[in-house]
């Protein structure tokens, strides 16, 4: 049997767990498919290695590990040289291993909501079944989810470890950025004392070169996916949020950007020779919010049947301007609050438009994940204000993680109109 | 929205029980609560917040939009969650009034109060502009309005109990707390002084005779209750109803504003002190004090006869739902009978949620 297959069948159960719970799994799947397998790119095979260094860490505790939301600032992590752990990615990667329907099902028991986002009911349910690395510190910033601090309280109090919350205002003006300054400054005060260390002038330096490098090189992946074709399709660019939600000041990260852009600039120097321009992507897209993580089938339908190329995502939109070591906290905030999800949806809808001109888009697709209210919530609303516009505008409903009811025949029937949709309007 | 009566002061609705209404009052309007009536569903919203969200702000849009709130000159939204900012987009597109978004920090510590008066401070600067200016003098007049009326409530909360033991009409909590949310401060201070006066002998009277009937509580917390639920419980005799609940004691129960008559604060001195006050409030499920909230459970669940706990766990409401885990702890440590309810708001759960609270109460007689 193929040794990928085995691993998967086993995981199930408490056999499973040890697992996934030994740091001694993670470096022989480093060796083993990382080294040995085949990866679409060069980068995605640095970006996966990574991973499963991070995870190796993690679950070694030789060093203090910090459970972290989506979106808090991975740089705090950095500055102290902590082993991030995200649960939220945590449950999308159970979705791939096919786990989340068992924790789903120890989410219920556990009594938490089923209306809940299943990411936060995975994580929940990992934590009891102890599947994840125990957390030393857990750190969750408000912005963009209601859910994710409480679930984060609900661990902590689990644990009996500090917590970190992070209330981010929806308003962006001096006092908004002095509140969440002050809050980042009394975060890292905390860690200090915590873990026994200063944080110099020099490490934040350091950290914030990596963000910034970072943010360099996706702002030239942005570049060349603009161009017609674009070097890379929705499949692999949804995969690098993984960097987005934990990578933001680590090391490694400026250098998987630069690995892909250089690829993409390969790419692109070939296909401007060989190819003619539309002939892969009849159809370029905006992929709002995440997606599916238990299948690959809808994206796969999508790009490679119907030609509808995802040219940018969202989630890998670079939004903020670049952080300043001399005012750490305040430049942290900046970034924070620049976030285009943040409070009232005209900003969300100006930076998709702004996209969609940017990177000449013929329409907009968004994975509405049935647990979020801050991105599903808004969907008929941005669907409104984006056709007014003139933009084409498809909604897609589902769950980034139970595929249970995953509504595969809708979803197909509503990819095909929108692909006559944007036929007629674009014939 | 505008159809207001003439000669008596605009309404000004708002929903969430941290906004201030001082500032409301002092800028010239009568704040007013927005609370989802009894109409039953939200049948006409789907064009624009998704059956997945909350139903409190999906019954609010379905209630606008079939004109219940004519009367309203503009509206407050503070951002209390990823709902109400959905409200917010929707109101602020369809509304011909004006609708205002209030920041509203998630912690209650310094930092959290100077951020919440600069914005208390941008609230007073906007209604200005569309009523009153909102000055020192008129903010300290509304802040002795509030005043009184909060002594007024706490006189009437009080006598609760006794009133119900001296075979008067029970005063409702919720009733009084939305009656207190949706009356213009002074006529409603003027109610109470009438009805306190009114029944000053008979509660003189009871107090040489009887004491205080202690009976058992159920306390009622989570979300905003249902639709028809307290007028359930009440038909049960044997047990109090004690709302613990941002339309029942977490709005009546504020504390009292500091103010002196003879003080002469400053503006922003005034403005630091109302969102203090505010901030200070009994903790909601929204505020990142996790203990604030257990200790309070706690204390509630010691000093009050509970027998048993009706939970509403709103549709939808990440608040509710973790709020719920931590009580759900307490109650087992405490061998305390608890219903967990998920309900929609409206009508529609009226049957079910009737055969359910029943057969609790059964259980419990």
């Amino acid at each position: 049997m193929n040794p990928q297959k085995l691993f998967r069948k086993n995981l199930k159960g408490k056999l499973g767990r040890k697992l996934l719970a030994s740091p001694g799994t993670y470096q022989l799947a480093r060796e083993v498919f990382v080294k040995r397998n085949s990866f679409s790119c060069e980068a995605r095979r640095q970006m996966t290695s990574m991973a499963l260094d991070q995870a190796a860490e993690a679950y070694q505790q030789k060093k203090p590990v910090a459970w972290t939301s989506a979106f808090f600032p991975s740089e705090i992590v950095y500055f102290f040289d902590l082993v991030p752990f995200a649960p939220e990615a945590a449950a999308g990667t159970s979705a791939s291993l096919d786990l989340a329907p068992d924790l789903l099902k120890q989410s219920d028991h556990m009594g938490i909501a089923s209306d809940s986002c299943s990411f936060h009911r995975c994580a929940a349910a990992g934590t009891t079944l102890e599947y994840f690395p125990l957390p030393d510190f857990l750190m969750a910033s408000s912005h963009l989810c209601d859910g994710a601090p409480r679930l984060f309280q609900y661990m902590a109090s689990r644990y009996n470890k500090p917590l970190f919350l992070l209330d981010v205002p929806f308003r962006e003006n001096e006092d908004s950025l002095k509140y969440v300054a002050e809050q980042l400054a009394d975060i890292t005060r905390n860690l200090e004392r915590q873990t026994g260390q200063n944080l110099t002038g020099e490490r934040i330096k350091k950290v914030f070169e990596f963000s910034n490098r970072a943010r360099r090189y996706q702002l030239e992946i942005s570049r060349l996916r603009q161009q017609i074709p674009s070097p890379m399709n929705g499949e692999e660019g949804l995969s690098y949020i993984y960097l987005t939600l934990l990578g933001q000041g680590h090391p490694e990260t400026p250098e998987i950007y630069r690995t892909l852009a250089e690829e993409l600039q390969t790419i692109v120097n070939n296909e401007a020779v060989q190819s003619t321009p539309g002939e892969e992507e009849k159809f370029r897209l905006i992929w709002l919010h995440l997606r599916p993580y238990y299948s690959s089938e809808m994206i796969s339908y999508l790009e490679k049947e119907l030609k509808q190329k995802i040219v940018a995502e969202e989630m890998n939109y670079v939004y903020w301007p670049p952080l300043d070591p001399e005012k750490p906290f305040l430049s942290l905030a900046q970034k924070i609050l620049a976030h285009p999800g943040l409070g009232p949806i005209g900003r969300r809808l100006k930076t998709i438009e702004k996209m969609c001109q940017d990177y000449q888009a013929h329409g907009v697709v968004h994975f509405s994940h049935w647990g979020c209210r801050q991105s599903a919530g808004g969907t008929m609303f941005m669907k409104k204000k984006l056709r007014e516009k003139g933009i084409p505008f498809l909604a897609l409903d589902g769950d980034c993680i139970d595929g249970t009811s995953f509504p595969w025949g809708q979803t197909l029937t509503r990819i095909e109109g929108f692909q006559e949709v944007l036929e007629q309007i674009y014939s | 929205m505008t159809e207001e009566t003439a000669g008596s002061p605009k309404k000004v609705g708002w929903f969430c029980t941290y906004t201030p209404e001082e500032i409301i009052h002092a800028a010239g309007f009568t704040p007013y609560r927005v609370l989802p009536q009894s109409t039953s569903g939200a049948g006409n919203v789907e064009d624009a917040l998704p059956a997945n969200l909350c139903p409190y702000p999906r019954k609010i849009l379905s209630n606008i939009r079939r004109g219940l709130y004519k009367d309203l000159h503009g509206i407050v939204v503070a951002n209390s969650c990823n709902a109400m900012i959905h409200l917010y987009n929707v109101l602020k597109e369809e509304s011909d009034s004006f609708v205002y978004l209030l920041d509203l920090p998630r912690k209650q510590d310094g930092k959290a109060v100077d951020y919440f008066t600069r914005e208390l401070e941008l609230l007073a600067g906007f209604l200005g502009s569309e009523g009153e200016t909102v000055t020192e003098n008129r903010l300290v007049q509304t802040i002795k309005t509030y005043r009184h009326k909060n002594d007024l409530l706490q006189i009437m909360i009080s006598r609760n109990g006794q009133t119900s033991a001296a075979g008067h009409s029970p005063v409702g909590l919720s009733e009084l707390a939305i009656e207190a949310a949706c009356s213009a401060p002074e006529t409603f201070n003027r109610k109470l002084e009438g009805i306190i006066a009114k029944e000053q002998n008979g509660y003189k009277q009871n107090a040489e005779g009887e004491s205080r009937t202690e009976t058992s509580c159920l306390l009622l917390t989570g979300g905003l209750p249902p639709h028809g639920l307290e007028e359930i419980l009440a038909k049960r005799p044997g047990f109090s109803i004690y709302p613990e609940n941002c339309s029942g004691m977490r709005y009546l129960q504020k504390p009292l504003l500091p103010l002196s008559p003879n003080e002469n604060p400053l503006r922003e001195e005034l403005f630091e002190m109302i969102a203090c006050n505010y901030l200070e409030k009994l903790p909601c499920p929204r505020i990142f004090n996790r203990q604030a909230r257990e200790d309070y459970y706690r204390r509630l669940l010691d000093e009050l006869p509970v027998r048993a706990v009706i939970y509403q766990d709103l549709l939808f409401c990440d608040m509710c739902h973790y709020d719920y885990l931590m009580l759900k702890n307490l109650m087992e440590e405490k061998d305390i009978p608890h219903l967990k309810l998920k309900t929609e708001l409206g009508k529609e759960d009226l049957g079910q949620l009737k055969t359910r609270v029943e057969a609790f109460l059964e259980i419990l007689e």
